[in-house]
């Protein structure tokens, strides 16, 4: 996915900047359901380049797109090149037609897996910034469930990095997702075991 | 007078279709002291036979997955998790 198709939301700055303002006010408990167990760990020297808040890598809240693009500019300009993968939720899956997604996280352990993964990227991709999100709880159609971004200075390794962490998501973070069928049932989905080095 | 063997507590999570067979998302476990991973799974399985028909599952000890026939003792506090195969991304 490349920067025009968002710049349709650049465009349209005023609307998004009232929607954030908006989300930032309601911002003060997004994870507060969450068990204290699964409170944030900021012990890693491995911060996002993106927030001064603390990382949150697991968020039950909507994934503002614009603000993650925002977390990729380099004023320094040691990136030549941003690439972001946004994966949002289709009508279709496992188990046929699909009106819902519901997604379940071991948080705590979930936030240290990307983390590391985070930090492999950058030792073998040279990535200079790097955001990683993915959504849990209950999504409707179309809601984005992961965004990816990273910044490198060249392109080749931007789109290499971010299929590597997709790759790495996929196999290792401790997540699961349960189709909500428009036929009334739930099924989770058939995952893979996790992949451990 | 009876003497009282040391116990430990230990949260074990079960996770996604797990806790489907289980019926709850976490318990504490009270141990005694020399429990071994692979003794409290042996235990779950007990407790929980359904959990057998659910292929590769992973388990963790404090977030970092380890084997489920280990003989490594359990601590006080630590927190056991039963991850089925993942989906995300």
């Amino acid at each position: 996915m490349k920067w025009p198709f968002y710049h349709r939301f650049l465009e349209d700055s005023f609307d998004l900047k009232s929607r954030d303002l908006q989300k930032k006010t309601n911002k003060s408990e997004p994870n507060s359901s969450n068990n204290s167990r699964n409170s944030m760990n900021n012990n890693d020297s491995l911060e996002p380049s993106s927030s001064s808040s603390p990382s949150q890598r697991i968020t039950k809240s909507d994934i503002d797109v614009n603000d993650v693009i925002s977390s990729m500019v380099d004023t320094e300009g040691h990136s030549g090149a941003t690439v972001i993968f946004v994966g949002s939720v289709r009508n279709f899956g496992m188990n046929g037609k699909v009106k819902g997604m519901y997604y379940e996280s071991y948080v705590q352990m979930a936030e240290n897996k990307i983390k590391n993964i985070e930090k492999l990227a950058m030792e073998k991709y040279g990535v200079k910034k790097i955001k990683i999100v993915h959504r849990i709880g209950k999504l409707a159609l179309g809601n984005n469930s992961v965004v990816i971004a990273l910044s490198t200075p060249h392109s080749k390794d931007a789109f290499k990095a971010c299929r590597y962490i997709l790759a790495k998501i996929k196999q290792e973070v401790p997540i699961w997702k349960k189709e909500i069928l428009s036929k009334g049932d739930e099924k989770w989905v058939d995952g893979k075991s996790i992949k451990t080095n | 007078m009876t003497t009282q063997m040391p116990k430990i507590r230990v949260t074990v999570l079960y996770f996604a279709f797990i806790h489907e067979t289980t019926r709850k998302k976490e318990e504490i476990m009270e141990l005694s002291t020399n429990t071994s991973i692979k003794e409290l799974i042996s235990i779950i399985l007990t407790r929980y036979p359904n959990i057998k028909n659910i292929k590769n599952i992973k388990i963790s000890v404090n977030y970092r997955i380890v084997n489920s026939n280990s003989t490594s003792i359990l601590k006080n506090d630590d927190e056991v998790a039963l991850l089925p195969p993942i989906s995300g991304g």
